[in-house]
């Protein structure tokens, strides 16, 4: 997302995000489950959001949205495409919080 | 032998479920709501002590089982002895654990004083009280053993301590459902 400009160079803030401290995730059955102690909610996943928040270690949303794409042989674009709004999901949900790695060049 | 990570936390890994080719949109779907069940039950008890508000005085000891706050005074590092005449406090951002659902507390962050005598609050203020015994470094602000009860209105939010205020002391569960119900 265009933040900032600084010294007249546009800048991109890359969002990243974590896991909230206590929050566990549970395989049952064919499901996913998570349970966040912040929102006091359990929540049914699907395998993509499942494999999201697996992922939320290797960086921000187009670090993930890369190795989705390579482990399922989809193009890039329509991976980030579908990961679009789900960060406000699972934020809200208690379930991930934003850290900021900083402003890069575009 | 594949490439993908393992999962996290020794997981069983959602990333080794996926289907070459296909990607949804990820979902998750609220199956229980253990806050919306922890508010309810906080709302009702909070109803009920409020059709019959009590007030509990001040205690000394740290195992009352009530809403309650920790008084902070000014003491004495070489003997421990409070000094009295400049008075009790409760801090108001020590309050914020227990604002629910957007409901603020009355002090904010501001100091208000307590008067252990009549347990009822005294003046508020904005700035961190200093002792009059002036610049000595005698005296420091610390939490004593005086624990004031507070009051809560029938909506759950914070209004006032020990006598003072609206609202009702709470006590027994209801105090301990607060600290459960909190949203982030």
């Amino acid at each position: 997302m265009l933040e900032l400009l600084r010294d007249g160079v546009a800048s991109v803030t890359v969002a990243r995000y974590v896991r909230r401290p206590g929050v566990r995730v549970e395989a049952v059955g064919e499901g996913w489950y998570a349970y966040s102690p912040a929102s006091g909610e359990t929540l049914r996943l699907n395998v993509e959001m499942a494999a999201v928040l697996e992922l939320l270690d290797v960086g921000d949303e187009a670090a993930i949205a890369g190795v989705l794409a390579a482990d399922t042989g989809l193009p890039v674009a329509s991976i980030a495409a579908s990961l679009t709004g789900i960060w406000d999901q699972l934020r809200d949900a208690g379930l991930i919080q934003r850290i900021t790695d900083g402003a890069v060049p575009s | 032998m594949t490439d993908k990570q393992p999962a996290l936390n020794g997981e069983q890994s959602a990333r080794r479920k996926l289907v070459r080719g296909v990607f949804g949109v990820p979902a998750a779907m609220a199956l229980y709501s253990g806050s919306a069940r922890a508010n309810s039950s906080i709302l009702t008890c909070i109803v009920n002590r409020n059709n019959t508000p009590q007030t509990l005085p001040v205690v000394t000891t740290p195992d009352a089982i009530y809403l309650r706050y920790q008084l902070w005074a000014f003491v004495n590092v070489a003997n421990g002895t409070i000094r009295a005449d400049d008075g009790y406090w409760l801090k108001g951002s020590e309050l914020d654990a227990f604002n629910r659902l957007g409901k603020t507390h009355w002090l904010g962050t501001n100091w208000q004083r307590f008067d252990i005598a009549t347990n009822r609050l005294g003046a508020m203020q904005s700035f961190v009280p200093v002792s009059s015994a002036g610049a000595s470094l005698n005296f420091e602000l610390r939490k004593v053993a005086y624990w004031v009860a507070l009051r809560v209105d029938s909506e759950g939010r914070l209004v006032g301590a020990g006598a003072s205020g609206t609202g009702s002391a709470v006590n027994a569960s209801c105090w301990n459902s607060f600290a459960m119900g909190s949203p982030a």
